[in-house]
């Protein structure tokens, strides 16, 4: 069953499918801008640790 | 007239209608819709055609039923009464599977293990669905009883679909004007999401 299927199935007319289809590429947009931003570094170890190892 | 598109690749919910389970009623559609299975619940039923005939119609048009049993309880509001709705529309499912072999498939989900068998003990030598309440159990669940099934997505996948969702649900209510995911139009634009 397509997302077409469901359109027939619901009776969803072309311009809300295409009002929907909007708001999931907007999340999506949204959400791999969040996936994609700025990450930490791989944690040094911490100093105490640091001075234990020496 | 257009003759309506009924696919045989289609699920009855049956499900509680309450704030308390909106989570799991969005993850029953996401994870159904990502089995390439079409979600049918009451939600579509008109006000104008009695509930019963449409029930039964319904069912007939679904080669699969689940009913999630894990709210089924007294009211908090005098009097006190247990809801019986999804006990009678399993009934009814059972009922129709019996009369039509091979046709109709049913699956019983709950929340806690062996609850369900105390106070349907008809239902003993059944396998009942046990998510926990939990998203990810109904995931699991789903995956479960659709092993043999042609699509099978992994639970993490059906969790990313799930997280991705709820993202677009303020969106679609906003849209729809509702007050909340238990309405006609928004179950309708939920699957569509779901599924795209």
């Amino acid at each position: 069953v397509s997302a077409e299927d469901i359109a027939r199935i619901f009776s969803i007319s072309p311009k809300r499918q295409a009002a929907l289809r909007e708001i999931l590429a907007s999340v999506r947009e949204k959400s791999g801008r969040n996936n994609a931003g700025p990450k930490r570094s791989a944690s040094k170890p911490s100093k105490k640790k640091a001075a234990a190892k020496k | 007239l257009e003759t309506p598109f009924i696919p045989q690749e289609s699920v009855f919910l049956n499900i509680p209608y309450d704030s308390a389970f909106e989570r799991l009623y969005i993850a029953y559609i996401v994870g159904i819709t990502a089995l390439r299975l079409a979600p049918r619940t009451t939600l579509e039923i008109p006000d104008t055609t009695r509930r019963l005939d449409r029930i039964q119609t319904l069912l007939g048009e679904c080669r699969y039923s689940i009913h999630d049993l894990s709210r089924v309880q007294v009211t908090r509001a005098a009097p006190r009464i247990p809801r019986f709705n999804m006990p009678f529309e399993l009934g009814l499912a059972v009922s129709w599977s019996a009369m039509n072999p091979g046709r109709h498939s049913w699956f019983v989900c709950d929340s806690e293990r062996h609850r369900v068998l105390k106070s349907i003990s008809d239902l003993a030598g059944t396998d009942i669905n046990i998510h926990d309440g939990q998203v990810r159990g109904v995931m699991r669940e789903l995956c479960n009883m659709f092993a043999r099934h042609a699509v099978r997505p992994d639970v993490t996948d059906l969790m990313k679909r799930y997280r991705e969702l709820r993202l677009a649900l303020p969106q679609i209510q906003r849209q729809a004007g509702s007050r909340t995911l238990y309405e006609p139009r928004v179950f309708k634009d939920i699957c569509y999401v779901a599924n795209s």
